[in-house]
């Protein structure tokens, strides 16, 4: 008797734990059964956080002046579950805040799932917002989506990952894009592998998903500027993921003993790729390459342990994601093309980065 | 007598399949003047088969009950950012990996209660589950990866013996070997199995059939939270999304092995080797730099041909 009722209360624990996690979303406001069980991403960002004046003053200054409490805007990253499109997200919730607007955030469940992000836009369409900011989780694939946010005269702001130009063209509208040029970053690793390795070197590239256009841009611009000079030996799509980067990383080491040079398109996987040569005992002669410039991944440059990632400014892109829309919305014409720019981060100023990207990240987490 | 040879042979096509696999990548890679076939790179396949071989320790036995449990791989997640968390608070080791294997435990005795007591079928209460311990990994550090935290949790997965044999290979042979010998000689594994046949004759037989379902779903939970260690030990990041998908690797490499998807049929032993099979695919193919997507079909196939070949026994009972 006395363990069934442990048995009993135990599950009415989890299941009241389980309620809490899920129902906790929804105190933004009109979410629909569709996306209850997203609730725990939007979690993520804290809407009750208050903006700081800094931050307001700012954003206020480059927006017509207008009351723009009356407007709700969608965001739909591509997932919520990395540093690097948390800052996006919060960058886009704190800056709309600045404006006095109503910002939803929703995004997808992995880097990759374009279906949910269909769901969600659909579901920000029927909900009439006025207007919605998008960083896809592929350049194509989201034309229905786009198509009816174009019928219901909702204006898309693209952020981070470009839309390819065919989805463009089917669609027959230009949308904004704000973001980094990632042919640009990986002409940067490129030139820097390059530079250290005038004679060549054997070199393996760790890709994200296939079909993005930031997985052709940072490998095109890389082979760009190192194509002459690197022999490449391997290549493996590890999905942006850190553990498919360490296994494709162990498996070509085993195909590849005398291995010199690794690209990684992202720093996640990056990590995976150095816990793959660190076990291996290859880390003097392995040098890794990453992109991104997440904190993990800067503080590994810190640590020596990658030669250098390539920094993008995810605030950046968010404050002018919400700034531009703002614009619109006033009747004004949005930028149509804004390159955020990125830097390569090696040693010499990896610490200084790592210091500035920590104080943005605290000054869009805001004052509480 | 000759009945007999043909159940001897199906018993043995696994690792006639297995020894195949060896047989075309070491030829295709030789060829190709890669190094294939050698002890170092044996070790590495097992080791990186380990988490998913425990993984399908937990999926063989549900399976064998006649369940399925989908929320595995997100207690691998959960797991990860848990055990991250607490050992970057200073927590000891030891306790924050017990504390892990309550975690899966519990995820585990709601699953089990649920479907034994509940009678909410388990595909729907592990589907439930899967997302909502999804959520709580990501919930309980916002969404973010935990790293920064003591590097000794690596030695976990990071030790080797003698220099070759990754300690990976040690969990498999010592897990396997406890729940086969359980699984053959003890009434829970016995129970098993005859769940799996036929419920009803069971429970007429004076099996407790709802508490041994409870406690296969808490085992499960439990293999699914060491394996989230495993994960954590080796790649001494720990990212919420961690582990998505594992439970279909573990159902595969359950399904490879023989463990038939209606349960009470099947043996554990051959679990393991179909986690090797998978691992092995992956390896051979990206030590040929085959594309990524060409991976994905042929792991398909390979499923698929696996299950076709056990199967050619029960098709010519019929």
């Amino acid at each position: 008797m006395k363990k069934k009722l442990v048995s009993a209360l135990l599950c009415m624990a989890m299941v009241g734990t389980m309620l809490v996690g899920c129902s906790g979303g929804n105190e933004g406001g009109t979410d629909d059964s569709k996306s209850e069980d997203k609730a725990s991403d939007t979690e993520v960002v804290d809407e009750s956080a208050e903006v700081s004046d800094k931050l307001a003053e700012e954003i206020k200054s480059q927006v017509p002046d207008k009351d723009y409490s009356e407007y709700t805007i969608g965001f739909c990253g591509m997932t919520l579950n990395n540093e690097y499109h948390i800052i996006v997200a919060n960058a886009v919730a704190q800056s709309g805040k600045a404006l006095g607007m109503k910002v939803e955030i929703q995004a997808g469940a992995e880097h990759q799932s374009v279906e949910e992000q269909l769901t969600i836009i659909e579901n920000y369409v029927s909900q009439g917002v006025d207007g919605i900011i998008l960083v896809p989780a592929a350049s194509e694939g989201l034309i229905s989506a786009l198509q009816e946010c174009k019928d219901a005269g909702i204006p898309v702001i693209n952020l981070d990952t470009k839309l390819d130009d065919n989805t463009l063209k089917t669609l027959g509208e230009d949308i904004p894009f704000y973001g980094t040029d990632n042919y640009v970053g990986g002409q940067m690793v490129g030139e820097k592998v390059a530079e250290m390795y005038p004679d060549g070197c054997k070199t393996a590239i760790l890709r994200g998903v296939q079909g993005q256009t930031n997985d052709d841009d940072r490998y095109n611009g890389f082979l760009d500027k190192a194509g002459d000079v690197v022999d490449l030996v391997a290549e493996q799509h590890a999905n942006w993921e850190t553990d498919l980067g360490y296994t494709a990383i162990q498996n070509i080491i085993q195909a590849n003993p005398d291995l010199q040079v690794i690209y990684c398109e992202n720093d996640l996987m990056g990590i995976g790729a150095y816990q793959a040569v660190d076990e291996a005992g290859l880390t003097d002669k392995i040098k890794i390459f990453s992109y991104d410039g997440v904190t993990e991944g800067l503080q590994y440059v810190i640590d020596e342990k990658f030669v250098s990632t390539c920094a993008q400014q995810p605030i950046e892109m968010g404050k002018l994601g919400v700034v531009n829309m703002a614009k619109i919305l006033a009747g004004d014409k949005a930028e149509t093309y804004i390159d955020t720019g990125c830097k390569l981060v090696t040693i010499d100023n990896a610490e200084d980065t790592l210091a500035e990207t920590e104080k943005y990240a605290a000054e869009i987490s805001a004052t509480k | 007598m000759k009945n007999k040879h043909n159940i001897n042979l199906s018993d043995w096509i696994i690792y006639i399949g297995m020894i195949g696999i060896f047989f075309v990548f070491t030829i295709i890679c030789s060829a190709m003047g890669k190094n294939f076939l050698n002890i170092n790179n044996v070790m590495n396949i097992v080791n990186q088969a380990s988490i998913n071989a425990i993984l399908a320790i937990g999926a063989s036995i549900v399976i064998l009950t006649g369940g399925i449990d989908l929320s595995v791989g997100s207690v691998v997640g959960f797991v990860g950012i848990f055990l991250a968390m607490n050992i970057k608070s200073g927590m000891p080791i030891p306790v924050a990996i017990i504390l892990c294997l309550i975690c899966g435990a519990v995820i585990g005795l709601f699953n089990g209660i649920l479907i034994s007591y509940g009678k909410v079928p388990a595909f729907i209460t592990t589907l439930g589950s899967m997302q909502a311990v999804r959520g709580l990994a990501q919930i309980i550090n916002g969404g973010q990866a935990v790293s920064g935290f003591p590097l000794e949790i690596g030695a976990l997965m990071k030790t080797k013996f003698f220099g070759v044999v990754p300690i990976g290979v040690l969990y498999v042979v010592v897990f396997y070997t406890v729940m086969i010998l359980i699984l053959s000689y003890t009434k829970f594994g016995r129970g098993i199995y005859a769940l799996g046949g036929n419920s009803h004759a069971a429970r007429l037989s004076g099996i407790k059939v709802k508490k041994l379902e409870v406690i296969v779903y808490i085992l499960c939970g439990m293999f699914a939270a060491f394996a989230g260690v495993m994960l954590l030990a080796r790649l001494l990041y720990a990212d919420p999304s961690a582990g998505s998908s594992y439970e279909m690797n573990a159902i595969a490499a359950a399904v490879i092995g023989g463990i038939s998807m209606s349960g009470g049929k099947g043996k554990l032993a051959n679990t393991v080797v179909g986690a090797i099979i998978l691992a092995t695919l992956t390896n051979g193919l990206q030590i040929m730099n085959v594309a990524t997507y060409y991976q994905t079909v042929i792991t398909g196939l390979v499923v698929i041909v696996a299950v076709f070949a056990d199967k050619r026994k029960e098709r010519k009972a019929e």
